[in-house]
């Protein structure tokens, strides 16, 4: 029982901050409350109005794209700059260091700052686009077209480096015999990444991809600095909408039910794709 | 190799490598950008964004850290960063770290429960506690606390730090611990004299990638620390947006401030980092 005094600090203080704030959200979620004054129980109702409201289904949806876009872009570029460093391209350990730098820094500086190289009045980009062609030059936070994909590209050039250390290092881990085989065998560079290097890090790009969809769905700092959700509502996701509901427009209920369904929408689909994608994992896990 | 001595596979090659350059300009960019800034004078940041400075004005820095133009002394926000952060770490690690050595030593099936409890508040998205959070902590008086948000900081790393723990102590050599058992020596001194102090380098590089996580951290200190005075840096940085700057030497300095320590930090413990990072996200 002595194994008790050394779980009781971990185990208390993430219970009482953590797992009951997580089952008084279930609670809040039945109710509608201001944050002050009566709380007033209204079943499900507060679901209903998730159901029914455009904006709220629409910040679900941009989450979702948002996390794997960001996964894909993330894996994909990370993935293609650890192949080419594991091939001893000139310089690879600075590129190394720097793509990885931007990594361990805030997302709310590196939004800020994107942030106002996009102003559409006094950006940098829209310098460097008016040298190429003037009709080029936009708001790219502020049009429609864009601002989506702006606030992915911002989070894919920031977070690339995450998955390219992880998959160097897993690409330095296959048995160099392998390669050597596939060499004497006449096989090209090209064939060598599709058909060798690839499938021998196959797990860990699965999994790399995953730890990257978890951080994706969490989305809130980029939106919140670069967008506050507009123009209009377009760019919202669900951190910002409730963010929106609970602190600007006070309703608590209606917030916190919209949290609760985005916790469910996040475990189905991370439950999917670990089904899906990995069968290995899940036996390794449990 | 051999596609490298066709030509076309030689051109490939040269406009990847320019690729590769353009994006890596791309990602170090805003610190690059923001270097710059700090230490130009407003006119030249206006005129001239992109282009190195005449002179440079170290005093952008010390209007940051004394807040003038800026409403707020940056050194108020960096106060409370260190001590949200801090407690944070300090005691998430350290509870984390006791988690899951039980974890990993325990025999019964409690250890296995345990362990599945902190995996599933691992996978639970911060926003649901936000409201309760907001409530309980206004309940308890300690809305826009720095101290208590590092409490709650705290809770949030236990289970990432309890099952990154549990991994490498599973590991740890069992033979050094039954030995010093044998000699009738106790449970917690067996951690405290044989078990931690080989440990610590597994313990400094789960507390560094958590450090980081803190430092970062916008969601919930934007929800709970609503005085001013008591915001962290992140917090503090939101304020530069949708306002109109009338000192941008200044605002770059504050983001400086605000990003420098991390990247000190950084170029120190490379390797620990990135090691720490890839043995935390495989397990």
């Amino acid at each position: 029982m002595v194994w008790l005094a050394f779980l009781l600090p971990g185990i208390s203080l993430s219970g009482f901050l953590l797992l009951y704030p997580f089952l008084d959200s279930l609670r809040i979620s039945l109710v509608e409350w201001t944050g002050a004054g009566e709380q007033t129980f209204v079943g499900f109702d507060n679901y209903a109005d998730v159901a029914r409201d455009p904006i709220a289904r629409l910040a679900i949806r941009n989450t979702v794209v948002y996390a794997f876009a960001t996964a894909f872009g993330t894996v994909a570029i990370g993935g293609a700059v650890a192949l080419a460093v594991d091939r001893k391209i000139p310089g690879g350990s600075v590129f190394k260091f720097l793509i990885f730098l931007p990594v361990v820094l805030p997302a709310v500086f590196t939004s800020l700052v994107w942030a106002l190289a996009l102003d559409g009045n006094f950006g940098a980009i829209n310098d460097i686009v008016g040298w190429i062609h003037p009709s080029l030059q936009r708001s790219w936070l502020g049009d429609p077209a864009t601002v989506n994909l702006m606030i992915i590209l911002v989070t894919v050039l920031q977070y690339a480096g995450f998955p390219m250390v992880i998959l160097l290092a897993a690409l330095k881990d296959i048995p160099l015999d392998i390669h050597e085989a596939a060499t004497l065998d006449g096989v090209s560079g090209l064939q060598r990444v599709l058909y060798v290097s690839l499938p021998s890090i196959r797990d860990v790009i699965v999994t790399v991809f995953l730890i990257q969809l978890m951080f994706g769905f969490r989305v809130f700092d980029q939106v919140f600095v670069m967008t506050k959700g507009g123009p209009g509502r377009l760019s919202e996701v669900a951190a910002t909408f409730v963010y929106r509901e609970a602190f600007v427009n006070r309703r608590f209920g209606f917030a916190t039910s919209h949290a609760v369904v985005t916790a469910l929408v996040i475990a189905i689909i991370s439950m999917v794709y670990v089904t899906i994608i990995s069968p290995k994992r899940i036996e390794r896990a449990g | 190799m051999s596609q490298r001595h066709t030509i076309t596979g030689r051109v490939l090659a040269v406009l990847g490598f320019c690729c590769l350059i353009l994006w890596t300009l791309g990602t170090i960019a805003p610190a690059l950008g923001s270097l710059l800034g700090s230490v130009k004078s407003q006119t030249e940041i206006v005129a001239e964004p992109l282009s190195l400075p005449d002179k440079f004005m170290f005093d952008n820095y010390q209007r940051a850290w004394e807040g003038t133009n800026l409403g707020e002394p940056w050194v108020v926000f960096a106060r409370n960063s260190v001590i949200a952060t801090a407690t944070g770490v300090l005691l998430g690690i350290g509870a984390g770290t006791l988690a899951g050595y039980a974890v990993a030593r325990s025999t019964t099936r409690l250890g296995g429960i345990v362990n599945r409890y902190f995996v599933l508040l691992i996978t639970l998205p911060f926003i649901v506690t936000w409201v309760p959070l907001f409530v309980l902590s206004d309940r308890l008086g300690v809305l826009s606390n720095p101290a208590a948000i590092g409490v709650m900081y705290a809770a949030r790393l236990i289970p990432f730090a309890a099952v990154m723990m549990r991994a490498y102590f599973s590991s740890f050599p069992m033979d050094l611990i039954e030995a010093a058992q044998v000699d009738g020596v106790g449970e917690f001194s067996t951690f405290r004299l044989v078990v931690l102090p080989l440990s610590w380098g597994a313990v400094i590089a789960v507390g560094l990638i958590n450090f980081i996580f803190l430092w970062n951290e916008l969601g919930l200190a934007q929800v709970l620390l609503l005085d001013p005075e008591s915001r962290t840096l992140p917090v503090g940085l939101t304020q530069f947006r949708g306002q109109f700057r009338t000192d941008f030497g200044a605002m770059y300095a504050a983001l400086m401030i605000t990003i420098l320590p991390i990247i000190v930090l950084y170029i120190l413990t490379q390797r620990k980092l990135t090691e720490g990072l890839r043995v935390g996200a495989l397990k």
